[in-house]
Formats: C-alpha cells, structure tokens, sequence
C-alpha cells in the first residue's frame, strides 16, 4: 500500500506524533508523482533547484516550493489527463479569476473516510432530524461553487425535514429570500427538532441584526446549531468580534456558543478544518501547516504572523500539495489551548492586500442589506 | 441601493416602477432653467465641512482601513471645497461663451453654453468616491445625473449623496442612482437610451459594452485607465535624478494613473537592466525607510505574494526578480507596458530611442504620464517622441503625479465635455 493511502487510514485524525514520519513519506511520493508528471510543476520545482527526493527530515517540508493560489488563477496545472478528472470544484472567483480544482478517484475515496473521520470526531454527525437553515445560495446546476456545495453537504449531516435557503434559485438567478427565511425561523421554533443554521458568518451577522432591529427574540429548539464557514477575514477591517455574534445568537434564537461550529477551508487544499469548542482549528493529520515569513517565504516558528502554507498528499490529479494561501495566519502549539487535543492549531488574522477588496462574503453583506 | 429624488428606494418592484417612469420624470426637470453652478459649490463647501474624523468608523463599516479611510477623507475635503471647484469652472470652461451677444454680417448671435442634458454615469470597479465625483463635475455643469452603481457598491455613494441632499434639496431631481446588475440588459439599455452621455468609467471591457449599447445619437465620454512609466537614458541616470523617481514611487505606492509602473532604460542590452536594479534597489528601499512608512502587515503579504508569484512564473517567462527589504524590482526581458505590482515593485525593461514609437503607439489611449531622466539637451526631442507615441503629460520622474491646478485630465477637461455651446441668430440685438 502507498504511503498516502497508510496516511488516511489512520485512525486517529490529530495524531500528529504518530504520522509525522508518515506524512513526509506521502508528501515525498505524492510531490515526486506531480514533478514525474506535471510538466509546469517540474519546471518551477527545477527552477527553484528542489527535487523532491530530497525530502528527508520533516523539517525539509518548508523547502517544498508552495504553489500560490494566486498563480493557480493563470490556469489549472494538471498531472493526469483532464478526461480522468472527477467533481470540478470552483472557487467563488470574486477576487480574481475563479479556480477549478478536479479530484481523481483516489482523492474522492480518501476525502470521504477523511471527513467521516472529521465529521464523527467533531460530533457533527446525528441521526435526529433537523430542520435546516441555509444562509447562501440554493444548489443549482448552474453553479459550481465550492462553497455552495459545501453547505449543500452540511444539511445531510442529520437527516434534514426541511431545507430554507436565504438565497433561492429562480431558474437561474437568485433571488433574496427574506420572507422566506423569517417564516422558515418561526416555524422551526414551534417545532420540537432541532434547527440546523448553515452559512458565512456574514449572512448570520446581519440576519441577526435584523432580529435585533425588529426585537424579535426566538427559541430554537434544544440541540440547536450554527455551522459557519467562509472564515472571518471580512470582518478584519469591521471588527466585529465573535462574543458579539455569539451574544446576538443567543439573546435572539437562544443558541449558545458551544453550539457554534465553525469550519475553514479553501478550494485549493481538500482538508477541511472544524474548530474546536475554543473555536480553534487543529490541524489533522492530513496535513500540515506552516506560516511564512510575508516577504522571504521563508517558514517562521509559532506564534509568529505571516502567509498560510497548506500541505496535504491527497491529490493526484493537480499538483496542490503544497499551496499558498493570501490569507495572514499565526500557528499555535498544540498545548496552548485549553480543549486538549495537542495538534497544532491556526488563527486566521485577514487576507493579504487592501480591504477594500471585495470577498464573497462581503459580496453577502451587499445582498443581504436590504434585510 | 437607489436613490430617487432624495429617497432610498430598496424594493426591485419601486425601483422598476421609477425606471418605467423615468422619461417623464427628466423631462420635467429639464423644462426648468439649468442648475446654476453656484447652488452645487455652496452644498459641496457645506458638505466637505461637515465631514471629519467621526466618518471613520462609518467607512470601516465598510471595509475600508482606518489609514485609507483618512486618506479618502481628507482627499473629499479638499476636493469639495468651494474655491477649488469654483476655479475649476472657471478654468475648465474658459472660452466658452455665456450668453454674449455678437454682430456678424448683419446678423446678431448669442451664444452660450448649455448642459448636455442627462448624463449617465457608469463608474466600474470599486474605486471609492469616483461614482460620486463623476456626479460633482455632472451637477457643476448643470446635467442631470443617472448612476449606475457598481457591482461592488457598499452604499457608500448613496450615504454620501443623502447628505448632500439633506444640505441642498434642490439638487435631489438631478441624482438618481439605480442599483441594475449591468447583466440586465433590458434596464441598462433604457438608461443608456434615456442620456444624452453615457459618462464611462473603468477597464477596457466597461467601455467596450458600453460602446456597443450607446445609440449613435448618445455621446460617449470614456475615461479608462491609464497607465505610466519612466523613461531613464544614459545620461539620465544620476543618482539625484533616481533617488526622486523612487521617492515619487514611494510616495504614490503606485496606485495613481500618473504612477510610475516600468521604468524603461534607452538599452537593448539585458546585462544593463540588471546592472541598473542592483543600483536602484537600495535607492528605493533607502526611500521607503525615510519616509517613514512601515508598510501594513497585509500589504508586504500581497506584494510578497505576488513577487513570490512572478519569481515562479520567471521560470517559465525570462525574467529576474530583485528583492529587497520592502521592495523588489523585476528585471523583464519582454518591453510590454504593464501595471507593476503596487506598493514599490517596479518592472525594468529595455527601450531603445529607436523604438519608443513602435513599443508605445499601440498602447495608445492607455498612456498618461511619463517621467524623462535624460540630459537637458537630450529633453526636448524626447519630449516630442513620447507626445508622439501618445504620452498626454511628460515630467521629470518626482513630478510625475504633481497635480498642477487646471491641468487637463487625461489630455481633456472634464467639465468641458459635459457642456454644448449653443446659439440664436437675429436681426436685433438680443
């Protein structure tokens, strides 16, 4: 068996002691498959004098040359033919071109035992009905995004009675939903299952507000939960701190913080990220992450602020096993937060660039200010 | 968001209903005598002192950082005040005739100047306060204003013009802002039809679309973007002369039309590119550290993303990447006029005289501002070459984004476009 495939059938998702060895192993064979079979990516990796064989400690993986999103946005770097590919991917595309990310076969079978892992290991998975609230765009086949599929998955996490989304396909374009939304809220509180609310922390922000200005005050159901994802990076610049939207939440639908999860992803890199109840994100281990001096590239140690680099061996089909991200992050040692689990975990500071820049979730604020 | 006659207009359906309605509504305002000047500087005066520091917080609501948030403040201020756009009238539409009478053949004339009518403002992208400015030189020159608002738009144009209605009301019939994605074909082409100038702002695609819905009686007034450089000979390259071309690239972070974005170097040999960006690398980087500013976190991350970016696209397009401290400095083999990366990252190409022409000419209409490092004797037939090949303003490398008062936009005044001259013939002196 390969050494990727021995690294996602470990038991143990935050392991990271026991996989350390096993990761670099997989990182070297699956960087080795792209540089034999990526033309563009032997050529960056030659041109920046790495060969992958010289992956020999586990302190060697900084010298991987990350690919940046950025530079995936020119156009997609393949390492099997594009007939082979399976379930196309894209990124929102609203700062910049959007990115198409297609998985091969083995990437599809591993993501799905590494997020039943994930899933089971974060008690997402219940078997009681739930009425389910979507804070996005209603799945369409029109519409690839990423995101919008992520979302669509996250209501099949319980058994769902009704699904209400905030924005509603109408054959093709979308339509605000408001009406919508606030029956669906009315609704799911008189009932005894508990609700299910899915979205960018954005969507939920204002969709709070909105409660707030009209004073409504409901009850969800106990078992109640937010499931935000998206990240947070729009609210760098607004400040909007979490106790304030987990103090709205539960004056306004009675949920409280523990019951927020929140998850971090990007479409470049298949593992998905779930916080903890400190709302901190581990890294499991299906891949690393290092931080990077914004200016020499260069790894720096915990604690230490600079670009998100994300590794993972999963995928064969695109030379992304070692991305870089414009997100700003800071990595923390495992032992540092209080919920136990001793991998280490990240912390999202914003997006590189001006804030002006528009993100998707920005984009949602602008749709829901009519709310 | 639409703002119709001084009211917020949120629902899809009331918008349609206004948009169905809107031929009517301009022509009652036109049937009244032209917005007088004096009106629109008096509630820009008003405007620009009510504003201050307690607008920061409004526009980080927004997204805008506190720094950029300052920035576009102070700049609002100063452009708003009275004295400056009463001299901006006054400037930009010298000549023009206001209601003289003259005899010519027998036959009195009186000519004045006019507004166009209405005009439809299409500002794209996102650059903040341009939609709004764009509004400001409409209404000094007396037009109704129609305004797209941007796919990106936060409000912030909205918030803006409520203000300004609530300090001048009489202005409210002459701004309307729709909130029409530009996919509706059917809206957009009711408001491109209902001007009579479609005021463009943005990339080449917004003026391409535009160009093809405007009916050849509706006026185009295109204002794209434009692109700068310096144009460096042997004799040029001085150290005085470099340390003020870094510090104007220092100062405007390249972020201006009139921003420095290649520097050009009269050479066909590579070796000198590179011997020119280890002597200029320190220069800029020494520039950046007097004055003082340290970067934001966020900003040395995209530009040492984007130069990490091009270092590995290098491997596949000859080019090599000087890096420095804050800055880097790309050493391209190609001579394409480009946009850099901002904050200080130039590109250094080879340009010989020879070919200053046949490189720039078919960038033309994109071109604004060059700054010529050369010797004295060298400058004048220089200057003429770039104004040949379409450069519209030629400086001296610190002066490349000095605003001189007056000066033309992009080759043209702005006001001057927004206005017609019209005239009556009689046989008495009218």
């Amino acid at each position: 068996m390969n050494t990727v495939k021995k690294l996602f059938r470990h038991s143990q998702v935050y392991d990271h002691g026991g996989t350390d060895v096993l990761f670099l192993r997989a990182i070297r064979e699956n960087a080795s498959w792209h540089y034999a079979n990526c033309k563009e990516y032997r050529e960056i990796l030659d041109c920046r004098g790495f060969h992958p064989d010289t992956l020999q400690s586990y302190a060697d993986l900084g010298r991987l040359p990350p690919i940046p999103t950025l530079y995936l946005k020119q156009g997609a770097l393949l390492s099997i033919p594009p007939k082979k590919l399976r379930l196309q991917s894209t990124s929102s595309g609203t700062s910049g071109k959007p990115v198409a990310v297609g998985f091969d076969v083995g990437a599809l079978g591993m993501g799905a035992t590494m997020l039943w892992r994930l899933l089971r290991r974060h008690e997402l998975l219940s078997l009681r009905p739930a009425n389910y609230l979507i804070l996005g765009y209603q799945p369409a086949k029109h519409n690839k995004m990423g995101a919008v599929r992520t979302a669509h998955a996250a209501t099949f996490l319980a058994p769902a009675l009704h699904r209400e989304y905030a924005l509603a396909d109408r054959g093709g374009a979308y339509e605000l939903n408001i009406e919508g939304v606030s029956r669906a809220l009315l609704r799911y509180s008189h009932s005894s299952a508990p609700v299910r609310i899915i979205g960018f922390p954005a969507y939920f922000y204002f969709l709070l507000q909105k409660l707030e200005q009209e004073n409504v005050k409901l009850t969800l159901p106990r078992g109640s939960m937010v499931f935000l994802g998206g990240g947070w990076k729009q609210f760098a610049a607004q400040r909007v701190e979490k106790t304030e939207l987990y103090r709205l939440a539960e004056a306004h639908l009675g949920i409280p913080d523990t019951r927020f999860r929140e998850f971090f992803g990007v479409v470049e890199h298949n593992v998905p990220y779930f916080d903890c109840i400190h709302h901190h994100f581990h890294v499991p281990i299906y891949s690393r992450v290092l931080i990077r001096d914004v200016r020499t590239m260069e790894p720096v140690g915990y604690g230490e602020p600079g670009l998100l680099n994300l590794l993972t061996p999963i995928l064969k089909s695109m030379p992304l096993v070692s991305i870089m991200t414009d997100d700003l992050a800071i990595l923390h040692e495992g032992q540092s937060c209080p919920c136990g689990n001793p991998a280490p975990w990240f912390e999202i500071l914003g997006r590189a660039g001006l804030s002006g820049i528009q993100t998707c979730a920005a984009g949602a604020g602008r749709i829901l200010e009519g709310l | 968001m639409n703002l119709i006659h001084g009211k917020l207009v949120l629902s899809a359906q009331e918008r349609d209903a206004v948009l169905d309605a809107l031929g009517g509504m301009l022509l009652e305002t036109l049937r009244k005598e032209p917005l007088p000047p004096e009106i629109v500087w008096d509630a820009c005066q008003a405007l620009a002192d009510s504003v201050g520091e307690q607008h920061i917080p409004l526009l980080a609501q927004l997204g805008i950082s506190e720094d950029m948030a300052c920035i576009y403040l102070q700049e609002a201020k100063a452009l708003l005040q009275r004295d400056a756009l009463r001299k901006r009238v006054e400037k930009e539409l010298v000549g023009l005739p206001s209601g003289e009478c003259r005899e010519t053949e027998g036959l009195h004339i009186r000519e004045t100047r006019m507004p166009l009518g209405v005009l439809l403002h299409i500002a794209a992208g996102n650059q903040y306060g341009l939609a709004f400015y764009s509004i400001i030189e409409g209404l000094l020159t007396g037009n109704i204003n129609i305004v797209k608002v941007p796919g990106g738009d936060d409000g912030l144009t909205a918030m803006i013009l409520l203000e300004l209605l609530r300090i001048e009301p009489r202005l409210a019939e002459y701004i309307y802002l729709f909130d029409y994605s530009s996919q509706d074909e059917t809206a957009m082409q009711t408001l491109v039809d209902s001007a009579d100038a479609v005021v463009v702002w943005g990339g080449d695609a917004a003026v391409s679309a535009l160009r093809r819905m405007a009916k050849p009686n509706t006026k185009l007034i295109e204002w794209g973007h434009k692109c700068s450089f310096a144009y460096i000979t042997t004799d040029g390259m001085r150290d005085e002369l470099l340390i003020a071309l870094a510090a104007h690239i220092v100062r405007t972070n390249q972020l201006l039309c009139s921003s420095c974005q290649v520097i050009y170097l009269n050479t066909d040999s590579m070796d000198e590119i590179y011997v020119f960006c280890k002597r200029f690398l320190p220069i800029l980087e020494q520039c950046r550290r007097e004055s003082g500013e340290e970067l934001p976190l966020a900003i040395r991350a995209q530009t040492g993303l984007l130069t990490y970016t091009q270092t590995l696209q290098a491997c596949r397009k000859p080019c090599r990447v000087f890096t420095g401290a804050q800055h880097a400095l790309l050493a391209c083999e190609d001579d394409a006029l480009e946009a850099s990366i901002p904050y200080g990252n130039c590109a250094v190409k080879r340009l010989p005289r020879a070919k200053i022409l046949e490189t720039l000419k078919p960038r033309k209409g994109h071109l604004q501002t060059a700054g010529l490092l050369c010797a004295e004797a060298e400058r004048a037939a220089l200057t003429q070459t770039l104004w040949r090949a379409g450069v519209l303003r030629v400086a001296q490398g610190a002066d490349m984004s000095q605003l001189i008062e007056g000066e033309a936009h992009d080759g043209e005044y702005a006001l001057r476009r927004y206005v017609r001259v019209v005239s009556a013939f009689g046989t008495e002196p009218h």
